[in-house]
């Protein structure tokens, strides 16, 4: 019974936040769902691909995880299938779940820019959902601050980053919203990427925590910046005028 | 808008975004972060003092140089009791590398009666710290037991593990880490 009990309480134990990232999840999904049709797609489909990216992710991130680790799993294979959230690598999940949704996309021959069209808003809704539980668990801090607006966290008076990011999140999830399906397909997409990356690149300014260069320069702006370059050259190819309509007009 | 136009914006974006990197760098970001103090992973591990079962009085910056492995516990939490073998079988294997384990009892919301006879049965030779006045689990601001805080050679927190039983697997690897 005490195992039982444990097993159960391991469950609901802390960290307690990442409940916001799956409420945030289950809210994008059902938001995608209901736009899935202006974009072609069944709704069925999305929750396929969502469902396929997350069990990808979980096995992904755990199994990747083991496999970089497995001299210590090969003393201690226990810890294969221990609850404890911590035995997981993030990128490598990620990498797993794009895999399988990828792998999904090609199989049902569904076209990727409508698919990513109308995951938007799943995606943008995690982005506010991630900013919530880094407020909800004081990760992702930020620097020290006297600005008017500073909350006092880790001892100190700081800059609310993770109120910044939800704040410019929220408004990302309403620009992608306002796109119109009838736009060329990605646009959606493209929009909410070059927003993410563009408040980014600002917002982690603000951050106490993160990857430092030799130079002082942040590697995560670094990347956000990139991000922002393909999201851009992206919506200026939508931009252009489809090859037929030029023809048509000669 | 025009083509040209367009491109002379997205241009102008990806300049400012580039120009912003540069004048937010900070080549003392990261020492800045690191010289803080808080419970949380990066910043310094506040520092405390206290007496264990044997009566030594430990004061946690003074094991500079050595990592540390910071358990807080009490000896009616089954997850606490399920990983105390798993922290007492790390102890003995990595204290000649320069670990030390600190099993800190939550004594105010606990039997201070019932801690030796718990520490006898489980065979933990491991030091037993009394927080008597609840004064680390306030600093370290306990929410649950078991808290685990894994602290490097430079008095850094590099993680923060709260709940458990932690697998034997996750020790180890964090040990690893905070070891270097």
């Amino acid at each position: 019974m005490d195992e039982v009990l444990g097993a159960l309480q391991a469950l609901l134990a802390p960290p307690r936040h990442m409940l916001l990232i799956l409420a945030a999840g289950w809210l994008g999904l059902h938001l995608a769902d209901r736009r899935a049709g202006q974009y072609g797609l069944a709704s069925q489909e999305l929750d396929n691909i969502a469902g396929a990216g997350m069990l990808a992710f979980i096995l992904g991130g755990r199994m990747g995880y083991v496999l970089i680790h497995a001299a210590v799993f090969i003393q201690a294979p226990a810890g294969i299938v221990s609850l404890n959230p911590g035995l997981f690598s993030p990128l490598l999940g990620g990498a797993a779940a794009l895999a399988a949704s990828a792998a999904y996309v090609w199989q049902r021959r569904l076209a990727l820019t409508r698919v990513l069209d109308a995951l938007t808003p799943l995606l943008a809704i995690l982005a506010i959902g991630a900013g919530l539980s880094n407020l909800a668990s004081g990760a992702a801090f930020g620097k020290p601050s006297d600005v008017p607006w500073s909350i006092t966290l880790w001892g100190a008076q700081r800059h609310p980053s993770q109120s910044y990011e939800t704040l410019a999140a929220t408004l990302t999830m309403l620009a992608a919203w306002r796109t119109s399906a009838a736009e060329r397909s990605g646009t959606a997409f493209a929009i909410f990427a070059a927003w993410t990356a563009g408040w980014n690149i600002f917002l982690r300014a603000f951050r106490a925590e993160g990857t430092w260069l030799p130079n002082g320069t942040r590697l995560d702006q670094v990347a956000a910046w990139l991000a922002l370059f393909v999201a851009l050259v992206m919506l200026d190819l939508l931009s252009e005028e489809p090859a037929e309509i030029k023809t048509a007009r000669h | 808008m025009q083509p040209t136009e367009r491109r002379t914006l997205f241009g102008l974006i990806l300049v400012v975004g580039l120009a912003w990197i540069g004048l937010s760098a900070d080549p003392a970001g990261h020492a800045a972060v690191a010289n803080a103090t808080a419970p949380q992973v990066g910043l310094r591990a506040p520092d405390f003092v206290l007496s264990s079962l044997d009566g030594n009085r430990i004061r946690l910056s003074e094991l500079g140089g050595k990592a540390v492995v910071l358990n807080l516990w009490a000896t009616w939490c089954p997850p606490c009791r399920a990983e105390m073998p798993a922290l007492e079988k790390a102890y003995r294997e990595f204290a000649a590398d320069g670990l030390v384990v600190l099993a800190v009892n939550a004594t105010t919301q606990d039997d201070i009666a019932a801690v030796q006879p718990f520490a006898e049965e489980l065979g933990l030779t491991m030091p037993i710290l009394l927080d008597a006045q609840g004064l680390v689990s306030k600093t370290y601001q306990l929410r649950s037991l078991p808290s685990t805080f894994f602290i490097d050679r430079t008095g850094a927190i590099r993680e923060v593990v709260i709940g458990g039983p932690m697998s034997e697997a996750l020790l180890r690897i964090r040990i690893g880490a905070i070891l270097g």
